[in-house]
């Protein structure tokens, strides 16, 4: 299968859009002018959030868009029955609300910080009027939220078609690509729960808790306290075949 | 005033006026017989195409796996997720009945984009809404039951497609298993055993890959 997206290439070294003095902000700002980055500045107030907190609700009305500058959140939506599913993780550089631009209304997902956060948050009209007045910046949205799209029809047919052990070894491998750190960047730090990892991947704790431990006595990763090592990717990604990494990649 | 541009008209009423009328001035009406390729795979992206009648089905190739992506109907534009990021299609377009088009050609259109950012907005619009229908059938996927999920694709695409008659409606684009599946998210012998259940109970009546539902209050209810 090969309906992947191009996404990493952005995000190994993300340009710098000079909004509060970020460090680590969204490429979908690259090449505004100075007076842009003013104007942005301008237009967006700094939020910041305890690890663990509420950045909004689902069901609550949404007033318009937030930009992560640092820490890592979760967006999740509700299923029947008070299930949830994790839809993606969002770390620095990455926008949050994008589902609201047009129309306002609602938020149809919660969002949660994994870890302390921070970031901008910007009023709906400000921001399509910005995006009107900064159209590179409205083209790279654009071309933002089509490769979203394409991840998430992808996660649509996975989520179908491929077996628990095959959603959660990709997971694995795409959390490790992301997020990885220590040697060949192999070990997941884990502000991850092992209920986000099952609800990351649409599969149940116990059934998340039982593979993973199957994957550690296979010698696949190894399990320490709020960490997760990936010891033999090769083999994970012979469980995870055939959907390629770069396409979860761009839920994470 | 032709049919095309009235149809368009109404679709672009939210544009800026300038970029109404570049559109609405260099746009041409193309009709596609049903099982008609519009693109292919692999084709340079060569402007914007919005249907305006019929149904369209986007899919993608590779290594011999055929994927459905996406119906397309009326209002609604083709290939959005390539308009933005790729030089060629990564999907193929192909009718699934009789279908017109609305083709803005332009070989650059990101500088169309630039130029008009209304116009570049309207599309994102389109593109929102589908990433919100997107994610919500993903956590139905998760946790909604087969038979329930299919079922109200059924009536979500009856109410899209379907044509009145004197039985009920008539869901006729001839979509396989694999592409229902697709739709749906859930294995293709899901889906067979799915609708033989509910032509059991008399619920709908098939025929081939043509779908009558014939009690629209009971498949309305699951």
């Amino acid at each position: 299968m090969a309906h992947v997206a191009s996404g990493a290439k952005h995000r190994k070294s993300p340009p710098l859009c000079g909004v509060g003095g970020c460090t680590g902000c969204s490429w979908i700002f690259s090449g505004l002018t100075r007076e842009g980055q003013q104007e942005l500045q301008r237009l967006t107030r700094s939020v910041e959030y305890e690890a663990d907190e509420a950045i909004f609700h689902e069901g609550a009305p949404a007033f318009g868009f937030f930009i992560l500058c640092s820490g890592k959140a979760k967006l999740i939506k509700q299923g029947p029955g008070g299930k949830r599913q994790i839809l993606k993780i969002i770390g620095p550089g990455e926008l949050l609300g994008e589902e609201n631009l047009f129309e306002g209304g609602t938020h149809t997902a919660s969002a949660r910080t994994l870890e302390p956060t921070r970031a901008r948050f910007i009023k709906r009209e400000d921001f399509l009027d910005f995006l009107k007045r900064y159209p590179n910046v409205a083209l790279q949205l654009a071309e933002k939220i089509a490769r979203e799209l394409q991840s998430f029809q992808a996660k649509l047919i996975e989520t179908a078609y491929e077996s628990c052990r095959a959603r959660l070894a990709r997971l694995l491998l795409a959390l490790a690509e992301r997020y990885g750190t220590g040697e060949n960047g192999r070990e997941i730090q884990a502000p991850i729960s092992r209920t986000d990892l099952a609800e990351m991947a649409g599969i149940s704790t116990e059934t998340a808790i039982r593979t993973l431990g199957e994957f550690e006595e296979r010698g696949l990763i190894a399990l320490k306290r709020r960490k997760i090592v990936i010891l033999d990717p090769g083999r994970l990604e012979e469980i995870a075949a055939p959907i390629a990494v770069e396409t979860i990649e761009n839920l994470l | 005033m032709g049919c095309m541009t009235r149809k368009l008209q109404s679709l672009l009423d939210k544009l800026e006026p300038e970029a109404r009328e570049v559109v609405l001035a260099s746009a041409q009406e193309l009709l596609f017989p049903p099982d008609a390729q519009i693109y292919a795979q692999g084709d340079l992206v060569d402007g914007l195409y919005i249907v305006l009648d019929g149904a369209v089905k986007e899919f993608w190739q590779s290594e011999g796996c055929v994927q459905f992506v996406r119906l397309v109907g009326p209002g609604e534009i083709l290939g959005m997720g390539e308009l933005f990021s790729n030089a060629v299609h990564t999907c193929s377009a192909v009718t699934l009945r009789q279908t017109s088009l609305a083709w803005f050609a332009h070989p650059e259109i990101h500088k169309v984009f630039m130029r008009y950012p209304s116009l570049l907005l309207w599309i994102m619009e389109d593109l929102v809404r589908q990433l919100g229908e997107v994610r919500a059938a993903l956590v139905k996927t998760v946790y909604v039951e087969s038979a329930a999920r299919l079922t109200r694709k059924l009536v979500e695409v009856a109410e899209r497609f379907g044509k009145r008659a004197s039985q009920g409606v008539v869901i006729d684009l001839k979509l396989s298993r694999d592409e229902w599946a697709a739709l749906v998210g859930m294995a293709p012998e899901t889906v067979s055993r799915v609708l033989h259940d509910l032509e059991r109970q008399g619920w709908i009546s098939l025929e081939g890959r043509r779908i009558l539902l014939i009690n629209e209050e009971k498949l309305c209810s699951q």
